[in-house]
């Protein structure tokens, strides 16, 4: 019995303490028809890191999500909070868009983005096998420390 | 045939090295001299103001910054772009630069501890000024990524504690034609104390 709770709560510690990736695909809508692939990973209820690939391409984007659910937990409810994400990318496009993404679990989640040049970006969420079969680069969210990070403002 | 000694190849050495070094030399001062005559982007109508503790009353960031409120008018026929190399910089009486800290910093050092990410047991409420915080940051006055013209954009921005009375706010890396980059530079004025 004891072993059966030491095991049952080593695994729910696990489980807590481990965050977890969340993929998604932004396409633009007018004109270029490019595809990206993006993932992002909760730092804490308020905030995410965010990177962004564009298929068949070198440029990458990396950002910040901020999640404004003004209860803060994870209540599971079914209803989506509003989300604002900005990223820089390495070609010096500047994306900015409103998302709404499900209380729940922060995994379901669609919306609408655009750039400085005025390309209008749709986003929604894909599963984890879409994004490995068309991201194969190396990737690592941009920390806290870093100085010589995107979107210094 | 000529036999090369090892005095020959010293001598000729020094001379490719001093040509290296020339060219270094050179290119600093030609990069200086670039970095230093950035233009300025006029027709641009500019206010500043230091926020007191009522309208931004977050006592853990205003330990380490100081927050400022600027509002910008575009006032050329075309929007002016922002890129992902923007910044803002804080520029003191005797010409000092100092950099912004990214948003990630500001919000690290200013949010409060969270019970939650950390023990199991904490209760879902415990620091509802993060929120706040963040929402100050992201979404009511954030930095836009296009000044379109004849509008007012208020910005909030932080400057770092150290920073003794700053003189200007300049906003770098702005373009309007996707080749030029300028900076928008804003005068803070000095708040006389009755």
């Amino acid at each position: 019995m004891k072993k059966i709770f030491l095991l049952f709560s080593i695994i729910t510690v696990s489980v807590l303490a481990s965050g977890c990736n969340q993929y998604f695909r932004a396409d633009m809508v007018n004109g270029h028809n490019d595809v990206y692939y993006g993932t992002y990973n909760r730092r804490d209820m308020t905030q995410a890191d965010v990177k962004l690939f564009k298929r068949n391409s070198t440029m990458v984007c990396d950002g910040i999500m901020f999640l404004d659910n003004s209860t803060r937990s994870v209540n599971l409810s079914n209803k989506y909070a509003p989300a604002k994400m900005v990223l820089g990318c390495n070609d010096g496009t500047v994306i900015d868009a409103n998302l709404f993404m499900r209380k729940k679990d922060y995994n379901k989640g669609y919306g609408e983005g655009v750039d400085q040049f005025n390309n209008v970006y749709k986003f929604k969420d894909v599963p984890k096998s879409e994004f490995k079969n068309n991201v194969k680069q190396k990737y690592k969210f941009v920390s806290d420390k870093t100085t010589d990070n995107y979107l210094k403002y | 045939m000529i036999k090369y000694s090892s005095e020959m190849v010293w001598y000729s050495m020094k001379k490719f090295n001093a040509l290296i070094l020339l060219l270094i030399f050179l290119s600093i001062s030609v990069n200086s001299v670039i970095a230093a005559e950035r233009p300025q982007l006029g027709n641009i109508q500019s206010s500043s103001k230091l926020l007191t503790e009522e309208e931004f009353g977050f006592k853990k960031v205003r330990k380490h910054y100081t927050p400022y409120e600027i509002a910008v008018v575009n006032n050329n026929p075309v929007p002016v772009v922002v890129t992902a190399n923007t910044s803002v910089e804080f520029i003191s009486a005797d010409g000092t630069v100092t950099p912004s800290d990214s948003r990630r910093k500001i919000y690290r050092t200013g949010k409060r501890f969270d019970h939650s990410k950390h023990w199991l047991g904490a209760l879902p409420w415990t620091v509802p000024s993060n929120v706040r915080f963040a929402r100050n940051m992201m979404i009511e006055k954030p930095l836009p990524i296009k000044f379109e013209p004849g509008k007012v954009y208020h910005i909030r921005v932080f400057s770092p504690i150290n920073v003794t009375n700053p003189v200007a706010v300049s906003i770098t890396n702005v373009t309007f034609d996707k080749k030029t980059l300028c900076d928008i530079k804003i005068p803070i004025e000095s708040v006389e104390e009755l």
